[in-house]
C-alpha cells in the first residue's frame, strides 16, 4: 500500500481544529468535521456551509451574533464545516482507490 | 467584506502586523483570505498552509501548473470566484493563459490528455461525491493515469472543497487586478506555507 505523503500534515490540521480551549466544544467541531452536525443554530450553519455556502447571508451571521454566538464560535464552525466537506470528498475518492482514509471518525 | 469583525480588524500582534506589512511585502492590499489565515493562525492558517504546500507543491506526477489548473476548475464548479480567479492566474503563469483558458473549456490539444481526462472525475467528486462509482476510474486508468496521480488530484479536490466554502461563507471579496498579479506571482514562487 503506497504511503500518503500528506497524512501527517492533515492529521495536524485536524488535531488543531478540534483542540480544546476554543469558543465551541471540541465535540461539536469533531461532529461537524465528520459531517454529523447536531441540531441547533451552529449545526444549521455547518449544514449550510457544507451544502450551500453561497446562500449564507450577512443577515444570517448577524442573527447568530444577536443570539449570543461569538465571532470566534462562528469562525470555528465555518472552518470545521468547510474542512469536513473536503474530507467527505477525500474519503469518497480514496475509498474508490482502496486506499486508507485519514481524517474522519477521529482517525 | 469579511463578515466577522474580529477576523476583519485583526487580533493579536501577528495578525495586526500582517495587515500593516502586507501592502509593503505584497505590493497590494492583503487579500481577504490572508485575514482568515492569520487570524488565530495555530487553529487553521499555519497547519493548512503546510498541508496546502504538500498537496500543491511537493513532488507529484502532476506539474504545479496542472494542480493549479485543477484548483481553478474545482473552484469554478463550486462557484467560488475568489479562488477561481486566483488559481486561474497562478496556472496561467505556469502553463500560459491561452492553455489554461482552453483547458477550462475542456478543449483538447492544449494541456496533456491525462489532465483533461481528470477533469470530469474531479467535477463529479466536487459536485456529486455520492454518485461516484468504481467505473469512474476506468477512463482515468485507460488514459494511463496512475493511482498515485489520481490520489494527488483527489487531495487537490479535498483542499479546494474546503477553501471554496470558507472563502464564500466568510465573505472574501474577489481580488483586483493588482492583487491578482502580485498574489499569483507569490504563490507560484513561494508556495502556500505561511
Amino acid at each position: 500500500m503506497p504511503s500518503d505523503p500528506h497524512r501527517a500534515h492533515l492529521a495536524h490540521l485536524l488535531h488543531q481544529l478540534v483542540k480544546p480551549g476554543c469558543d465551541t466544544e471540541p465535540a461539536l467541531r469533531r461532529a461537524i468535521l465528520d459531517g454529523k452536525p447536531p441540531a441547533g443554530a451552529l449545526g444549521s450553519l455547518a449544514v449550510k456551509v457544507a451544502h450551500n455556502a453561497s446562500r449564507i447571508t450577512d443577515e444570517q451571521i448577524t442573527a447568530l451574533k444577536e443570539a449570543g454566538h461569538s465571532d470566534d464560535a462562528i469562525y470555528e464552525v465555518i472552518l470545521a464545516a468547510s474542512v469536513g466537506a473536503g474530507l467527505e470528498r477525500l474519503h469518497k475518492g480514496l475509498a474508490l482507490l482502496g486506499r486508507p482514509v485519514p481524517g474522519r471518525g477521529g482517525s | 467584506m469579511i463578515r466577522l469583525e474580529k477576523v476583519r480588524t485583526g487580533q493579536g500582534i501577528k495578525h495586526k502586523l500582517m495587515l500593516t506589512m502586507a501592502p509593503l511585502v505584497v505590493g497590494a492590499r492583503a487579500p481577504d483570505l490572508m485575514y482568515i489565515l492569520f487570524y488565530r493562525p495555530d487553529f487553521f492558517g499555519l497547519p493548512v498552509g503546510v498541508l496546502s504546500n504538500s498537496i500543491m507543491r511537493k513532488a507529484s506526477e502532476w506539474s504545479v501548473g496542472e494542480r493549479e489548473l485543477f484548483a481553478a476548475f474545482i473552484s469554478r464548479k463550486n462557484e467560488c470566484r475568489f479562488c477561481e480567479t486566483a488559481h486561474t492566474a497562478v496556472a496561467a503563469r505556469a502553463l500560459g493563459k491561452d492553455v489554461v483558458d482552453a483547458a477550462l473549456r475542456g478543449e483538447p490539444g492544449t494541456v496533456s490528455s491525462k489532465t483533461l481526462c481528470m477533469l470530469p472525475f474531479l467535477e463529479k467528486l466536487t459536485l456529486t461525491p455520492d454518485a461516484l462509482e468504481p467505473s469512474d476510474l476506468v477512463p482515468l486508468r485507460d488514459a494511463g493515469i496512475s493511482d498515485d496521480a489520481i490520489a494527488d488530484a483527489i487531495h487537490v479536490c479535498f483542499l479546494f472543497s474546503a477553501f471554496n466554502r470558507l472563502v464564500v461563507a466568510l465573505g472574501c471579496e474577489i481580488m483586483d487586478a493588482k492583487q491578482l498579479d502580485k498574489v499569483s506571482k507569490m504563490l507560484l514562487q513561494k508556495g502556500y506555507d505561511l
